[in-house]
């Protein structure tokens, strides 16, 4: 350890209490999951236990490495390229640690760190990433020979796993770091890094996992996942904690004018300019990527002269781009960089004085981490500043902040056994060097999501790769894999290269690349946003505004737009939904608000709405449910309040919906939101309370809410992902032209052709179950569905939208609808209303009006 | 079944999404699509084989319904090239078999011309690149042409109706511009594309057992 406390020293450090605990627990030879807030030396926890280890090795053995030859070289603070010691390739340590990041972006920044104690140290070690960022050749490279240590994604994991050659190569493999565990947990990408520690753990039985987390509500669990299943010997060590957090709000100045919905809050742009301003630098985190693009041009045209000094950064920005802004961060070149989660994981700008949460966070620990990105000075404070875009934002601010006094933080829940990875992760194996059956399973029940798989579950999966479908069924002329002496091998080169390229279970579906004309790329975008344009048609990316070009290989060129304003794209990715802690709180917050009693500068700037809402309908109190009833054009529209969370009331809506178009033919539609539902009907409804009653009923929930998801669009929609993964939708890459065109075919083909002709498919089951499991989150909904039967029950008849249910008349996105009509009769009432709305156009135009809304 | 009247000629459109040609005893679709799900399975991607059934049995019921004595494919037959001990060769020959007095005329499509042409057995009146009648033009990529009506298919036309609260519904459509007729795609597992009329097309959309003409729209690009 000499050395490395020699290092610390020269750096003028002290190692902390529990990187010292690391790395005795490593030098024992054990695993564990370390967790602490980002800024806290994670990293060098886990990174300098195997480097110390070498050191003693180098110590006992002769000098065949002469650590002399390693010249200190003079290496900038962020040099991009793959490998950069000083070391030759081949002379170098060989292969020993395998870092796992769960973002790509985050990789570079990882190597540089990882490098500045070798360089330091001068060992002859290489460091080098290996990411889909990666040029062919440093791949090729690797594969010939890898690093000393590899930072690669679960993703480029895998498709290493996929050639022989590798069990070879992995032989010298010491150790394995997962960093930022909780991103991955929960998900199919965390999925696969359990498959492919699975693999690496029986390859090599002696080897040691170190995972990275960020604090959670579950991390005992967290590491027992990681660690895989029957392992309980790992430990779990704890970081210094989270520096003390002062959250403040931006509160509207004339609440009355402040949006009830939406994402803007326009009124904002000017205080949140003199936050930005008094601040050096400030880190501007949205929800979403299209507020991402909003708000830059929003703080632009607040501050013109800001063009230069403020950035933005999101996920779908070309890499260099994003690449550039970050080091400009880094040297605290920008007054703030508008961002999404892009950039609230790893590495740590110092600049960065300032966070600002736009929007709710809709999570403690959410805000937790993010509000981290700030005050890296020592003892300095983190400081996060929260910006509402509507009105009912401020309730949920003044919740976190509750929240982050509890330090309730939310738990994440693991995955389960999803066959889709498996089927993917099955083919994997098969191309790296052929599996045998028994050897193979134990291998995959050693994993923690497929600790309990049944035998008739594995059976079917290996039967699905080899035949297509159940053993019962003929799939004729099939072959993904083919047994022969015992060993399953992939049936042919181009079936293997299909594979490769769609190994990854959050490659995402139908993305473009966006180039301008001489062909620089400014980034991706989803191709349902791009079929929606013509050409000729503006709209904003990566702040600017671009003209579409033409579409071509999956790549949509454009040039700079003469106009001022463009459609801002939608990103598919999903909208956080509210915690349950956060919802409970929001509960609390409106009981004591009913009562006149209001904590907090954000409770009582709600007052007026409070009140309002009160006058118009009334302000529920935690142990009764309220329900308002309005009729406009559209038709009848019921909003029910249970604040139970999106999630929750998405299966709470289609439960309803699904009930009622039980009594008699008709169509509801269904929106929610994190405060509610609201249930449109095609067709005069009337409900009384003893009608709410029977929805409510606890009664049949588990066969009801599995036949309206059958009905539904859910498992249909939740198919897509699970069709991609398990390898039938080829997609094609940005920028290639499409896999072979004759295997083109949608999921939604795949679910119809599964549905009709091979329905105990467990890829089938498997997306019902996402749904219940996953989306609907069950057992959250048979709480929630308890406590509405237990609740009073309070029916308002409202004249006009009450503040809690503007939101939800407002949301542009239907959920989902339900349906008993007969098909003609619901074409036909359709097309009776697409006559009407052509109609009403011709009139509105012949007065010459305009019909547009001007909306925030 | 609908009845319109268009180039001159009475037509009968089948929610199974078949052209029936009275005059001429004459059933027209588009699309067939034969041995995708084989194309499908030989690249490893499991497809059930009981969609080529499903196919055929339109086509069944199109035919018993109709009693038509000519049934002609407007392009698209077979989906890409297949061996001979492809399954779907048996299937379709069974059910040539089941239909020898029926005259079967097929109008290349451009699947077509890299699977190549159906085994002669089949008994098919084979056109590479379309087939006139009556001075109606019958083919596979609905074009405008100067002085011929035009039956086309190709495009597997589709619309999508929004219901309150912009819920889409998609469904296979016939597609009608002023002399171009274009069909719905008669195979199970082919998907439907998107038809953009204009306020002087008629499209007509198919549900399980019936065809609903629907009234003018215009769908922007």
């Amino acid at each position: 350890m000499k050395p490395i406390l020699d290092w610390y020293e020269q750096r003028g450090w002290k190692p902390f209490a529990f990187q010292r605990q690391v790395w005795r627990a490593y030098r024992a030879g054990r695993s564990g999951l370390v967790h602490a807030p980002t800024g806290f030396g994670k990293t060098l926890s886990v990174w300098l236990g195997p480097v110390a280890e070498w050191l003693r090795e180098a110590r006992k053995r002769p000098r065949a490495t002469s650590l002399s030859d390693v010249s200190g070289d003079p290496v900038g603070p962020r040099r991009s390229r793959a490998s950069s010691t000083a070391v030759a390739r081949d002379e170098a340590v060989p292969f020993r640690v395998l870092w796992i990041t769960p973002l790509r972006a985050l990789a570079t920044d990882t190597v540089q760190s990882l490098l500045a104690p070798v360089r330091d140290l001068q060992i002859p070690w290489t460091v080098e990433l290996r990411t889909g960022d990666v040029t062919a050749t440093v791949r090729r490279r690797q594969r010939d020979r890898l690093p000393t240590a590899l930072v690669t994604t679960p993703e480029s994991l895998s498709l290493l796993l996929s050639y022989p050659e590798m069990q070879t190569h992995f032989r010298t493999l010491r150790c394995v770091i997962v960093d930022e565990w909780h991103e991955l947990l929960g998900t199919k990408r965390g999925t696969q890094t359990e498959l492919g520690l699975a693999r690496l753990r029986k390859w090599n039985p002696e080897l040691r996992v170190w995972g990275l987390s960020a604090t959670l509500g579950n991390l005992r669990e967290a590491c027992d996942v990681l660690m895989g299943a029957g392992q309980r010997s790992a430990l779990l060590i704890a970081g210094p904690r989270q520096k003390k957090i002062q959250l403040s709000t931006l509160i509207p100045e004339d609440i009355s004018r402040f949006p009830w919905s939406g994402h803007l809050g326009r009124q904002l742009v000017k205080p949140l300019a003199e936050a930005i301003d008094a601040a050096r630098t400030t880190l501007l985190f949205t929800n979403t990527r299209s507020q991402v693009e909003l708000w830059y041009q929003a703080l632009i045209a607040e501050r013109p002269d800001w063009i230069d000094k403020i950035a933005l950064h999101h996920g779908s920005i070309g890499r260099e781009t994003r690449r550039e802004v970050e080091a400009r961060l880094d040297a605290g070149d920008w007054k703030c960089v508008v961002c999404t989660s892009s950039l609230d994981l790893g590495v740590d700008f110092a600049p960065v004085e300032q966070v600002v949460q736009l929007g709710s966070p809709k999570g403690i620990a959410r805000l937790m981490q993010r509000a981290g990105r700030s005050g890296h000075q020592p003892g300095a404070i983190s400081r996060i500043v929260c910006v509402p875009t509507h009105s009912l934002e401020l309730a949920e601010f003044a919740a976190a902040r509750e929240g982050l006094r509890r330090r309730t933080i939310e738990a994440r829940t693991p995955l389960e056994k999803p066959l889709d990875v498996l089927v993917q992760h099955l083919v994997t194996v098969a191309a790296g060097g052929g599996f045998e059956e028994r050897a193979l399973l134990a291998e995959i029940r050693s994993a923690w999501a497929f600790r309990d798989l049944g035998d008739h579950e594995w059976q079917w999966v290996l039967d699905f790769v080899t035949r297509g479908g159940s053993a019962l069924r003929a799939y004729p002329q099939y072959a993904r894999l083919t047994l022969e002496d015992g060993r399953y091998r992939v049936s042919s080169p181009q079936i293997e290269r299909a594979h490769r390229m769609n190994i990854g279970t959050i490659t995402s579906e139908g993305v473009m690349n966006v180039r301008m004309g001489n062909g620089h790329l400014l980034g991706t975008i989803e191709e349902s946003f791009i079929s929606r344009l013509t050409n000729g048609d503006c709209f904003t990316f990566a702040g600017r505004v671009l003209e579409l070009v033409r579409v071509r290989d999956m790549t949509a060129y454009v040039r700079p737009a003469r106009k001022q304003r463009g459609i801002v794209p939608r990103w598919n990715g999903g909208r956080f939904p509210l915690s349950t802690h956060l919802s409970e709180l929001m509960r609390a917050l409106l009981d004591a608000a009913r009562v006149g009693r209001y904590h907090g500068r954000e409770a009582r700037a709600l007052r007026p709405l409070i009140e309002l809402q009160a006058k118009w309908s009334r302000v529920p109190c935690s142990d009764e449910i309220l329900i308002e009833h309005t009729t406009t054009q559209e038709g009848d529209h019921w909003f029910v309040f249970p604040f139970e969370g999106r999630l929750v009331h998405e299966g709470l809506a289609a439960l309803f919906a699904h009930r009622l178009a039980r009594l008699r033919p008709m169509t509801i539609h269904v929106v929610v939101n994190d405060y509610g539902i609201e249930l449109l009907c095609s067709s005069p409804l009337e409900l009384r309370e003893a009608d709410w009653r029977t929805l409510f009923t606890e009664r049949r929930l588990t066969e009801d809410l599995l036949e309206c998801v059958n009905e539904t669009q859910m498992a249909r929609r939740q198919f897509r992902d699970i069709a991609r993964i398990a390898g039938l939708v080829v997609s094609g890459f940005p920028g290639e032209r499409r896999a072979a065109r004759h295997l083109q075919a949608s999921s939604e083909l795949f679910f119809d052709v599964f549905t009709d002709f091979d329905p105990g498919n467990l890829l089938m089951d498997q997306s019902r179950r996402e749904v219940l499991d996953r989306q609907l989150e069950f057992r959250r909904l048979a709480t929630a569905l308890e406590r509405l039967e237990r609740a009073r029950l309070v029916l308002v008849e409202t004249e006009r939208l009450s503040p809690l249910a503007f939101p939800l008349y407002a949301e542009q996105l239907r959920a989902q609808h339900v349906t008993s009509e007969k098909w003609g009769d619901r074409v036909r009432r359709m097309a009776e209303q697409l006559e009407r709305t052509a109609l009403q156009a011709k009139r509105v135009r012949r007065k010459g009006r305009s019909a547009t809304v001007a909306a925030d | 079944m609908l009845r319109i009247d268009w180039a001159g000629e009475e037509w009968l459109l089948l929610a199974g999404r078949g052209l029936y040609w009275p005059r001429r005893e004459m059933l027209l679709v588009a699309d067939t699509h034969f041995g995708k799900p084989s194309t499908f399975r030989r690249a490893g991607i499991p497809v059930p084989e009981e969609a080529t059934d499903a196919t055929l049995s339109r086509l069944d019921a199109l035919l018993t319904r109709t009693g038509a004595r000519t049934l002609v494919v407007l392009g698209d037959l077979l989906h890409a090239a297949l061996d001979d001990e492809d399954v779907v060769w048996r299937r379709l020959a069974d059910w040539r078999d089941t239909w020898r007095a029926l005259a079967w005329v097929v109008v290349a499509g451009n699947h077509d011309r890299s699977a190549g042409r159906p085994p002669t057995a089949f008994d098919i009146e084979y056109h590479d690149r379309y087939f006139e009648l009556d001075g109606i033009r019958l083919q596979h990529h609905p074009a405008s042409l100067p002085d011929c009506a035009v039956v086309a298919g190709h495009v597997h036309p589709g619309f999508v109706l929004y219901d309150v609260g912009q819920t889409p519904m998609r469904m296979p459509c016939f597609h009608l511009q002023r002399d171009v007729l274009t069909l719905p795609a008669v195979g199970a597992f082919t998907g439907n594309g998107r038809v953009r009329p204009t306020l002087e097309d008629r499209v007509f959309v198919c549900g399980d057992d019936e065809v609903i003409e629907l009234p003018p729209v215009e769908r922007k690009r």
